[in-house]
This record gives structure tokens, sequence and C-alpha cells, in this order.
């Protein structure tokens, strides 16, 4: 064998580990390319609206925003206001951009830190078995029979209304769900010969776990964490439609949504706009987690 | 001098509605550098016994009874989990039977040879992988086919990873596992060879199980047969090939078809091994042993020295 062969392939595979070669095959699949960029554009402006706020101390905010003009309640969409006005004359479009972060953070931040709690607990009760796996996942059996929206609610008015709360009463609902698959996943991967092949060459139970089960189990996690941002975000909108989520006058998206309710006849734009936006993130996020899947399992890459 | 000693080896895998007796005061004995077949239908304990000595018995149900496995003078068995995962791979390496499921689909081959490396050496990555690249050549695949992934290779080429994998950190002592049962014959042959040439080059000395007895003639020095738990025939591959004691060796032999014999239907050992979780009480085979007598099926035989070197657990030695 010659010498320089082997050094390519050294700084080749330096080059490129498990999330480098994930990425080269995310890249492939156009679909989600196009879902990722406008979750990131999502990302910018939501970014970029909270940039915008700390450096002008909320008056831009306060003007576009909040500040109500009667005399244009309820117009449709003009080259004034290109999304139209709602029932308080305000313009949707920059309530709309100013709503992303509320929904965009909090329905990912939420599954974030649901999957973390959730993941480790159903890990956890999986790889271990016995009765770890008894007293973790019996709790969980607790949490999952108490409906989520109740579960939402009773952490609201028992902490009250804020973003924190809000995050919460989202986020614990979702815990064991999201452990429930973890441990189903790991449990099936935990059975395999490899596995127990890598502990014939000596590796330890952390290696086991970050290189040979959490990469094997991820696949059906991630769809499911993808889909949840998008229930997640529903759930965020529903609790400010009954009034305990995001407090008006701030612009989240469920919230406008909900008071279009009543002018759905006169002002169509209030409620379809709104509702599209959501559309439009949570199908975008599924197809970014789709592709996320299909890049972390090297068998598609061909 | 002896690298591997196996003394009164009694496993049980328990489960809540039963016992079932896996292995039966099995003793071994592999000397430096050579290749002890263990031959045996399926669940006679041969995977059990490889287990053992890789301390990866089923924790749950696998129960060692009594018995030391002495590795270079230490028992293994004594040893708790952080010694023995260092003797692991380092020491002892294990090839799984079926190449297919014993690699992980989602690390490329030069990752999972590499870490076996860094598991025992905490050497650099770069290190590790011009080893594992080293490894793939002398398996007998270019090194280029380093960072591919497992679904990539055929059956016979993963068993080679394996291999690699197995030998990265130069075991003295390598268990093969029914090596090359999931393979064709004309891989088998080769994978065989490959590994004989390993062996010699490396002076790792192998614990061959399998229950192809051609494969025993051909690459061991020794051979001991196995039959539900217990150790029934020990000796050299021509003591045991040549000059059989047990019956039930006798009865391995009869069952392979001869080429240069005009017969219509093989012959078979008749019945089936006995249930595991209820043994006879005299001799295990006496259930299916032509020769049989009360005395069988009294008492259990103890395994007898026949001539130098040569053991048989049987009554009716000839």
């Amino acid at each position: 064998m010659s010498m320089p062969k082997k050094r390519r392939y050294q700084e080749d595979v330096a080059g490129r580990g498990l999330w480098a070669d994930a990425w080269y095959r995310f890249k492939k699949n156009k679909l989600a390319v196009v879902g990722l960029t406008f979750v990131v554009i999502l990302v910018c402006v939501s970014i970029g609206t909270i940039i915008l706020d700390l450096a002008t101390d909320n008056k831009v905010y306060e003007a576009l925003v909040v500040k109500q003009n009667l005399s244009q309640k309820l117009d449709g969409p003009s080259l004034k206001h290109f999304f139209g006005c709602d029932e308080f004359g305000r313009d949707i479009l920059f309530r709309l951009l100013w709503g992303t972060r509320y929904s965009l953070f909090i329905g990912v931040v939420s599954i974030l830190s649901a999957l973390i709690a959730g993941g480790l607990l159903g890990a956890v009760a999986g790889y271990y078995g016995g009765i770890t796996d008894n007293i973790i996942m019996r709790i969980m059996d607790v949490f999952l029979s108490i409906p989520s929206m109740v579960m939402a609610i009773a952490i609201v008015s028992a902490l009250g209304t804020s973003t924190m709360n809000l995050l919460l009463s989202i986020s614990i609902p979702q815990i064991p769900r999201l452990a429930r698959i973890v441990r189903a996943q790991v449990m099936s991967v935990k059975g395999k010969e490899f596995v127990e092949a890598s502990r014939a060459v000596g590796a330890g139970d952390m290696l086991i776990i970050m290189q040979y089960i959490i990469p094997n189990a991820l696949a059906p996690i991630i769809v499911q964490a993808s889909l949840s941002i998008g229930s997640a975000i529903l759930s965020i909108a529903g609790l400010s439609f009954l009034g305990i989520g995001v407090q008006p006058p701030t612009p989240e998206w469920g919230s406008i949504l909900s008071s279009a309710r009543t002018y759905m006849r006169d002002a169509w734009h209030i409620s379809v706009i709104p509702g599209l936006m959501i559309m439009l993130t949570v199908l975008s996020l599924n197809l970014a987690g789709d592709g996320l899947r299909d890049a972390l399992d090297p068998k598609m890459k061909n | 001098m002896s690298i591997l000693e196996i003394k009164n080896l009694k496993v049980d895998y328990e489960t809540e509605e039963n016992t079932v007796h896996a292995l039966i005061n099995v003793s071994l004995q592999m000397t430096g550098g050579e290749t002890l077949g263990l031959v045996g239908e399926t669940g006679a304990g041969k995977t059990t016994l490889a287990k053992c000595i890789m301390g990866l018995l089923p924790q749950r149900t696998g129960r060692i009874r009594t018995g030391e496995i002495l590795y270079g003078g230490e028992d293994l068995l004594k040893k708790d989990n952080k010694e023995m995962r260092r003797i692991r791979g380092a020491e002892i390496a294990m090839i799984f039977q079926d190449p297919m499921t014993s690699l992980n689909p989602v690390l490329t081959v030069g990752e999972q040879i590499a870490e076996a490396v860094v598991n025992h050496d905490h050497c650099s990555k770069a290190k590790a992988f011009s080893r594992a690249a080293e490894m793939l050549e002398l398996v007998g695949i270019p090194a280029e086919r380093l960072h591919e992934y497992p679904h990539q290779f055929s059956g016979g080429m993963k068993q080679r990873v394996v291999i690699a994998i197995a030998l990265a950190c130069n075991p003295k002592l390598l268990i093969a596992d029914e090596p090359t049962t999931a393979l064709d014959v004309t891989i088998q042959a080769q994978v065989l060879e490959m590994m004989q040439q390993l062996k010699q080059k490396f002076h790792t000395s192998m614990l061959l199980i399998t229950h192809d007895l051609g494969v025993v003639a051909q690459n061991c020095d020794k051979v001991a047969v196995i039959y539900a738990g217990e150790i029934v025939e020990y000796g050299s591959v021509t003591d045991v090939f040549k000059r059989m004691q047990h019956p039930y060796t006798e009865g391995l032999f009869n069952s392979i078809p001869q080429i240069n014999a005009d017969v219509k239907r093989l012959n078979p050992i008749p019945g089936l091994m006995p249930d595991p979780t209820n043994l006879p009480r005299g001799c295990s085979f006496s259930t299916r042993c032509p020769y049989a007598d009360d005395q069988c099926q009294r008492e259990a035989p103890e395994l007898a020295e026949v001539s130098q070197d040569h053991y048989a657990r049987c009554f009716h030695r000839r």
C-alpha cells in the first residue's frame, strides 16, 4: 500500500464525521433545504426584531405593532399594508414579523427541553431496564394520563402567566410522549448484536450510548420531535385563545388568529394570513425534520 | 504455558419458570499459540462458554455457579467491570457469528476499527485511523474503503471487517464464535485461511467455535466436543478424529455424508438433545446412545483420560 493514498484518507475522514456527512446528504434533498431555508428566515426575522427592539428601546415596536389606528381598521391588503390591517387598524405584516419569536422560540425551545428531559429519562429507562425502567415509566404514565391542554392550563394558572411558564406548560406534557418513543427505540437497538460486539472490544456504557444507541435510535425521534414542534405552536395558539397564553397586545400568531374569528366574514385576511404562516412554519419544520432523518441514515446515501 | 484455563465452570440460566443448565463442570486448557476447536450442536453451550470468558453473560438470567476462568493466572470471574473492559479487545477479542448484524450501521468501518484501538491505546484519532487502514489492508480490503458504511460491503467483506476489529489491538486470545457459519463455502475457505495466517502472524491463540468438523480438521490443534453443557471428549485433532472414544463423537462423524459411500440416506444420531432444564440422571447422552446400559442411566461418567491428553466421558471406552 502506498503512503500518499493512506494520508489522503485520513484527511478525508478527519474532515467528515457523522454530522458533516449528514449535512452533505441533507443538501441533496431539495424539499428539506426549502423547509430549512424557511425556518432559518423565520429565525433571522425573530432575532432581527429582538435586536431592533433592544436598539430602539421598543419604539419601533410601539409605533408599528401595538399602536392602534381605528381609521384603517379591517382594511384589506393594499400596497400600503401588504397583508391588510386587523380590527384595531394595526398592520398585520408587522404583527406577524414581531410575532415570529413567540411561536417559533416557544415551540422550538419547549420541544427541545422536552426532548432533552424525555430523551434522557427514556434512554436511561430503556438502557438499564428493570426497576429503573419501571419507576421512570410509571411516573411518565401518570403524566400521560392527564390531557395535555388541562395540564398546561393547570400549570399556567398555578404559576401565573408569563412566557417562561407558558414554555413549561407546553414542554411538560410532551416529556412522557418523547420518553416513550426514546425508550422503545433504545430498547430495540440495545439488543442488536453490534452493541454486544462493541462491548467485546472493550467499549464502555457512555461510548455505547453515544456512538451506538443514540445514532441508531435517532430517526423516529427526530420525526416525532419535528411534528411535536408543530403541535406545540398550535398549543401556544390555543392557550393564547383561552387568554392564558401570550397576553395582548403582544402579537402572537395564535392570538391574532383567534381574535380574527369574529371578523372572518368581513375581513378574511386577518384569519387566513396568520393561519397560512402557522401552516407554512409547521410544514417546513416537518420537511426539514424528514430530511434530517434521511440524512442521518447512512443507507440512504446512494 | 497455558494461556487460558477453565476449571469446573458451571453456568445456569435462571428464568422465572425454570433453570437451564447451560454448562456443567466444563474444564479446558489452552496453551499459547494453539487453536482449540469447540464442537457441538446448537444449544450445547458453545456460545455460553465464549460469553463467560468475555464476561458478557446476560446479567439478568446468567448465573455462574462454580468454577474459575484463569487467564494468565488471574481469575476473570473475580474481575470487576472496569478491569474486564480493559481486557476485552486488548487481551481477549471475539468474532461474532453474524457479520450482518455485528457492525454498527451508522458508523463507517474505519471509525469502528479505530474505536477499538482508541478504547485501549488512548492514542490520537489520526493514529487510530492509520492503524485501521493497516488492519483493512491486512484482511484484504483496500484501505480506500475505510470510510464506507457496513451496508456497502458484502457478507464476506463484513466478516473481514469484524476480524479486523477483533485483531486491531493484537489480542492474545481470539474467540471466534462460528465465524463462517453465515458465509457461503468459497468465502468460508478464504476467511478461514486468512484467520490462520493472521493468527500465526500475531501469535494469537484461538478458540474456534463451530459445528463443522471439516473446519476443525483444517484449523485446529485440539478439539473439545461439547454435548448438553458437558465436554464429552477432549484431545488433539488426530486423537479425536482417528481414535474417537465417545459415542457422540462417533455419531457426529457418522452423520457426515461420505463422498465415496453409495447411500440413500444420511445417518444422523437418533433423537434430540435432552431438555437442558431437565437433564437425565445418568449420562446425558444415554437417551440417544446405542451402547447405553443400566449403569449409563444410573450414574454420570467422569471425564477420564484414555491416553496421553485425550479424555472422554463414557463408561464404554474402547
